[in-house]
């Protein structure tokens, strides 16, 4: 077997991935916790490490006309204090793990580590974010909720990396992320939704829905979401069953050791409502 | 791996595995035994150092990502004058019982007032939320943060 890899660029890590199979490794809280062994032994990983977190090509963010761009290896706290990130991303990664995480946590390995619950994907799902994806030889960009295939599954390949994200630059004019948590810090949501709407004249022109913990992955439907396009907002006010009724089939919860599918079903619906009592 | 780093305002240079956690090597290679293991999944806070003057979970931090970066354990920060305001300040305010949680509460007050040298009552929750205390119900905590707040002005 190979060993354990710390390149020196972007260039050097896709040429050495093309050649062997790597577990990529960014900042490190959730391999170390999925592979973790006894105290004072090495993590039992599947595959050596190959080590990015230090890499500055996968550091940068940067803003144009049509969207905002993040580095895979930008970190939660680096996040938090760009002035180009959406209030709600903010919103969202204030409520993930608690400082000493975010600090050295990147939004690349929320996405890597595809969990059903990753609070921040919710939200770029809400915000119609692409995933950038490199190899030596390829790019290609996907959108995060295809990229995210099932629990713990992504389309990445093993010569591939996630670059960056890309969040298109729109204003909201409303943007939530709502989390249920059994604590406010260090806890993996029971259940979560990150929701935007746009509206032109009180007529609904956009609507994301997207809810963590409820399925295999984060859920999300393009064609329920449609649904709500031209409706104006006293329609949707006025009709909160029906809509409930019309998300329904998307969240399908399981029992486990964080939650029952039954609250958390019950949760999510109440969430849905929360949002649209807070938008006018 | 070769490893360079500074720990505790030296520079190191290690040979060993770059997955083995931050912790382990501190612990058993310089027998940095303030760093404490409670959890080893990033949810208790007891493993607190800092990185670049950034609290992180050292149970948590592969120790091939601290290559070229400054790494400060409470046994470093022991020795600086706003150690001993904290210090003072957490015996006064009577925030220490057991102490297991002690160091790493010192290491995420010093990350905060490093950052925001005059934290509100919220911030300075948001900031020791990453640490757990089975003793003392936090109350003492946060006054003691906010007594080496008053008792520190100017220093950090």
């Amino acid at each position: 077997m190979v060993g354990h890899y710390y390149p020196s660029s972007l260039e050097e890590t896709l040429i050495e991935l093309k050649k062997n199979r790597y577990q990529i490794i960014a900042g490190g809280t959730d391999v170390l916790v999925q592979y973790r062994s006894w105290s004072e032994t090495v993590p039992k990983v599947k595959y050596p490490l190959m080590f990015i977190h230090h890499l500055s090509e996968l550091k940068f963010m940067t803003e144009n006309v049509d969207y905002i761009e993040i580095g895979a290896c930008v970190t939660y706290k680096d996040l938090l204090s760009s002035p180009l990130i959406p209030k709600v991303l903010k919103d969202t990664i204030i409520e993930i793990a608690s400082p000493g995480i975010r600090h050295t946590a990147t939004l690349g390995g929320n996405i890597a580590n595809a969990s059903p619950a990753a609070d921040a994907v919710c939200t770029l799902i809400a915000l119609d974010a692409m995933v950038v994806i490199k190899s030596i030889d390829s790019i290609r960009t996907e959108k995060i909720e295809d990229f995210i295939t099932g629990v713990k599954k992504t389309s990445l390949k093993p010569d591939e990396i996630i670059y960056s994200v890309k969040i298109p630059n729109v204003m909201s004019d409303y943007a939530c992320f709502y989390k249920v948590g059994g604590r406010q810090a260090d806890a993996i949501s029971k259940v979560s939704l990150a929701a935007v709407m746009n509206a032109t004249d009180g007529r609904i022109t956009k609507w994301r829905m997207a809810f963590g913990a409820v399925g295999p992955k984060v859920m999300t439907s393009l064609s329920i979401d449609g649904m709500m396009i031209g409706k104006t907002i006293e329609e949707i006010k006025i009709t909160i069953p029906a809509i409930l009724e019309q998300y329904s089939p998307l969240i399908n919860p399981i029992d486990d050791q964080r939650s029952t599918a039954k609250y958390r079903k019950l949760v999510a619906m109440n969430l849905i409502q929360k949002f649209i009592d807070a938008i006018s | 791996m070769i490893i360079k780093f500074t720990l505790n305002h030296q520079a190191v240079t290690i040979d060993t595995d770059p997955s083995r956690r931050l912790l382990d090597v501190l612990r058993v290679d310089f027998n940095l035994v303030g760093v404490k293991e409670g959890c080893g999944e990033g949810e208790c806070g007891a493993c607190s150092v800092l990185i670049n003057h950034q609290v992180v979970n050292s149970c948590l931090v592969p120790v091939g990502n601290v290559h070229n970066k400054d790494v400060l354990t409470i046994e470093g920060y022991k020795l600086t004058p706003k150690y001993k305001i904290i210090e003072t300040a957490f015996v006064d305010a009577g925030a220490v019982q057991c102490g297991f949680c002690t160091p790493g509460m010192v290491m995420a007050t010093e990350s905060l007032l490093y950052q925001n040298p005059h934290p509100s009552d919220l911030e300075i929750k948001i900031a020791l939320s990453g640490n757990l205390c089975r003793c003392t119900g936090y109350n003492m905590i946060i006054e003691a943060v906010k007594l080496a707040v008053e008792r520190g002005e100017g220093l950090w």
